[in-house]
């Protein structure tokens, strides 16, 4: 062995060995894997993320907005819920979770309204969020999805950063729901503080309308084509497993026909609404009605009731129906 | 005149070729999903004239021509290689053609070939001439409607072979590296990740990994015909190359070319250490003006200052614009095998009595047989998809569909509001569609690339009564070629229950297999689409 040899190899032995110290240092200190940790010790009951600012069961107020401009029915209805303060506190990681799964311009209301979400981003970085992040696990392809629905540049001039899942975030999460045991998540989704759910109001063919908790399935990976073979037990699980800070239902313009992608403006029906509620269940019960169609009559939203997740019977609800200035 | 010496023209040379390199490598990386140019609305257009090598390609251009008798996409730029090419000979070949380039650094890195054995390689060699018999075979064969030029078109071929093979396989050692980061390294680094995948993911990851069916044989043509150039220098050029042939035949018109000063020379055959094309730069032998590139190698490397470039050289005894050693005969013989391939391709093919059910084209498409004349099997279509629906064929389209893009639902499927492939190919076999025209607009019928068809014994609800219609969710014309019925269904224990079964409404289903993408059953789908009903053949025409 030469001089310069034996350098070389000695350099780079005590790279390795520095190397090897500091992936066990950064261990220790937690910092090597996410926030979210992978399946806990198995349990039988479901396993939560809960993302709520207080048990708000039963008794969250919900905000139905009207007005002419999108924008100002996601003011309102938060205005109306006491401010997005009450939700954002200073320094919170805030995810906004839109339905961006179709490659679709706005006025198709395939996607959640783009000036919506420009609205909600504003809004939590007003309340002091340290950053927001806009995602969504699109059907279509998600560059397409964000660019064409107007949905990525909104969130990018508001300051949030869009992020497209990879599938190096799939974590594999033990749900122990009844059809969800265990599945594969995009966990960047569940690693921050706040969680602001923002589906538009569709028809669907099978669940027949999606709301706010059928967008979960935005949030998961792995085969989810195979969800619908028990689509309504799949959303009441997931539901069950993720409780968000808000679910805001953006229903400015509702997809009546051809749901859930939608494709002409005949498919699509001016509704000028906005639901808001910390509670998911109230919220996507109250948004039934824009399809004609009672809480009930969707298995969904009795068994997520039936689990204690909300209130679908809007009697027992403290509903704050509100007409948006100027509409 | 004397404006060819010294080393400053071989330094401009290699800038040349050094631009022209990136250049290339900067327009295929661009050929992809435009992300962000045009928020709220179809991104649609890239804002980078991607195809601008093959639209100034002179091959691609007149194969064009003869096959179809219509003016290539771009030819301008095509007439405008010509005329550079008449005025001073291969310039395209040494100073500018990206294969050219990469032939000549894989050549001479840290060459195999020394002294000696090197100058004996590079002296004229009689095979030298398959060139020109390919060129001609191929343009035979292309007058009567078989266009196979594509295959060994210097830029379709490098084109194909880093889109299909070399980008996709860089593509997935990056994304095992930056998944792993991210998936098993520490949080701090996920940023930077991150930052690095979005960077990355349109021009080489693709925005999901591009698998193309096969794509490791033309990845191993590819490989293995750019390493010969180590054992014999430019040998895809000075061998292969049709391009190189056809510039070659133009270049007999050039004035411009080599004196050589036999009464300076001492022998040393210095000039032919670097010589690229094999043409005779040595004095005492005949220039071969066909093959060479001005690559100005020589007249740099010579002690004596015995050969010169110039305009109307002088000494016409060392001057000859002979194709090396092809004489009539050969010329005829080439023409002949080009023109019997052709019955020999159509009658040995099925596929000239019945359509072929895989051989999906994409929208936009014309018909086949004029899209087998019009298609150089550049890739580009292919290399654009952002879903890698498009892939390269096998068998779907015949032999002489080789490589030609089929869609192949399984791996991907068209995206309903995407016309890229048809705004990119260069000799439109896939001509300029507009989102109207492939959607169909508010209340038409879209383009129709084929027909879904419901395998019942495979379907969930129909064998098995198990809820799905994935299908109709999937299905993106409106209103929907897919729709459901609700039946009664019956469980193994009695049990009757409503169930949605899917249907598929002929006429409106577009073939853009976005229900066989979705359908849950992984390996053979319960919806399945073929060619038939395709619009732009009578002869596949479905329906009355």
């Amino acid at each position: 062995m030469t001089r310069r040899k034996l350098i070389a190899a000695g350099a780079a032995g005590a790279l390795g060995i520095a190397g090897a110290g500091l992936a066990i240092w950064t261990k220790r200190k937690g910092l090597w894997l996410g926030r979210l940790q992978e399946n806990g010790a198995a349990a039988a009951s479901p396993r939560v993320f809960d993302f709520r600012v207080a048990a708000a069961n039963g008794s969250a107020p919900i905000a139905i907005v009207t007005g002419a401009s999108a924008a100002g029915l996601a003011k309102e209805a938060l205005k109306s819920l006491g401010g997005m303060e009450l939700f954002v506190k200073r320094g919170d990681r805030v995810l906004i979770k839109p339905n961006a799964g179709w490659d679709r311009r706005a006025e198709l209301a395939a996607n959640t309204n783009p000036d919506v979400i420009r609205t909600l981003c504003e809004m939590c970085f007003t309340a002091g969020a340290s950053k927001v992040i806009v995602s969504d696990f699109s059907c279509n392809e998600t560059h397409r999805c964000f660019d064409s629905s107007g949905i990525g540049a909104a969130a990018r001039s508001a300051g949030a950063e869009v992020v497209f899942p990879r599938e190096a975030y799939l974590k594999e999460i033990d749900f122990n729901g009844e059809a969800i045991r265990s599945w594969p998540v995009y966990s960047h989704f569940l690693e921050v503080d706040k969680f602001i759910n923002v589906p538009i109001a569709k028809q669907h063919g099978l669940a027949r309308v999606t709301l706010g908790m059928k967008n979960w399935f935005g949030v998961i990976g792995g085969l989810r084509n195979r969800l619908h073979q028990n689509i309504n037990t799949s959303i009441a699980d997931l539901a069950t497993s993720i409780r968000p800070t808000l679910t805001v239902i953006d229903a400015y313009r509702i997809l009546i026909s051809n749901g859930p992608q939608g494709g002409r403006l005949a498919d699509v029906k001016d509704a000028r609404t906005l639901i808001a509620s910390a509670d998911p269940v109230a919220a996507d019960s109250l948004a039934t009605a824009l399809f004609g169609l009672k809480p009930e009559e969707l298995p969904y939203l009795l068994l997520a009731h039936s689990r204690g997740l909300g209130q679908i019977d809007r009697s027992a609800m403290s509903v704050r129906q509100i007409t948006a200035a100027g509409a | 005149m004397n404006i060819a010496s010294g080393t400053r023209i071989v330094r401009a040379r290699q800038i040349s070729q050094a631009f022209f390199l990136l250049l290339f490598f900067f327009l295929l990386f661009q050929t992809t999903y435009p992300e962000r140019t045009n928020e709220g609305a179809y991104a649609n257009e890239i804002p980078y004239p991607v195809r601008g090598f093959l639209e100034a390609d002179p091959l691609a251009a007149l194969a064009a021509f003869v096959a179809s008798h219509r003016v290539a996409r771009g030819i301008g730029w095509a007439i405008a290689v010509t005329a550079g090419t008449v005025l001073v000979g291969r310039f395209f070949c040494g100073w500018v053609c990206p294969l050219g380039t990469l032939s000549h650094l894989i050549g001479s890195i840290h060459p195999r070939l020394k002294g000696a054995r090197r100058i004996e390689k590079n002296r004229t060699k009689g095979w030298q001439k398959w060139k020109y018999a390919i060129l001609i075979g191929f343009l035979a064969a292309t007058a009567l409607s078989v266009m196979q030029i594509g295959l060994l078109d210097p830029l379709c071929f490098l084109i194909r072979s880093l889109s299909l093979s070399i980008l996709p396989a860089l593509a997935s050692v990056l994304r095992l590296l930056l998944d792993f980061v991210t998936g098993h390294g520490p949080t701090f680094l996920r940023g930077p990740t991150d930052a690095a995948f979005q960077w990355l993911q349109a021009p080489i990851l693709g925005l999901t990994q591009p698998h193309f069916q096969l794509a490791w044989v033309i990845g191993l043509i590819f490989i293995a015909l750019l390493f010969l150039n180590r054992t014999i220098p430019r040998f895809w050029c000075r061998a292969l190359c049709p391009l190189g042939a056809l510039m070659g035949l133009i270049s007999k018109l050039s004035p411009f070319g080599l004196e050589k000063r036999s009464d300076l020379c001492d022998g040393c055959n210095i000039c032919l250490l670097d010589c690229q094309g094999a043409d005779s730069p040595q004095p005492g032998v005949p220039w071969v003006q066909t093959e060479c590139h001005l690559c100005f190698n020589c007249t740099t490397a010579c002690p004596q200052g015995s050969l010169t470039f110039k305009f109307f050289p002088g000494v016409p005894e060392e001057r000859t614009k002979a194709v090396p050693d092809l004489g009539r005969r050969q010329v005829l013989a080439s023409f002949a095998t080009g023109v019997a391939i052709v019955p020999l391709l159509k009658s040995g093919s099925v596929l000239s009595v019945r359509p072929s059910p895989p051989r999906i084209r994409p929208p936009g498409s014309v018909a086949e047989d004029l899209f087998l004349e019009r298609c150089v099997k550049c890739a580009e279509c292919m290399k654009v998809c952002p879903t890698h629906a498009l892939q390269p064929a096998w068998t779907e389209a015949g032999l002489e569909g080789l490589w030609s893009p089929v869609l192949v639902p399984r791996i991907g499927y068209c995206e309903f509001n995407c016309v890229l492939c048809s705004t990119l190919c260069p000799t439109n076999a896939i001509e300029p569609t507009t989102l109207e025209r492939k959607t169909g607009g508010a209340d038409g019928y879209p383009f129709k690339m084929g027909t879904a068809f419901i395998d019942k014994s495979r379907c969930l609800p129909y064998a098995s009564g198990v809820s799905c219609i994935v299908c109709e969710e999937w299905c993106p014309t409106s209103p929907k070629a897919i729709w459901f019925e609700e039946v009664e269904t019956v469980s193994r224990d009695g049990a009757r229950t409503m169930i949605k079964v899917p249907h598929v409404d002929v006429k409106r289903c577009n073939g853009c297999g976005a229900c066989e993408y979705a359908c849950p059953v992984r390996d053979l789908a319960a919806i399945r689409v073929t060619s038939a009903g395709e619009e732009r053949s009578a002869d596949n025409a479905l329906l009355l």
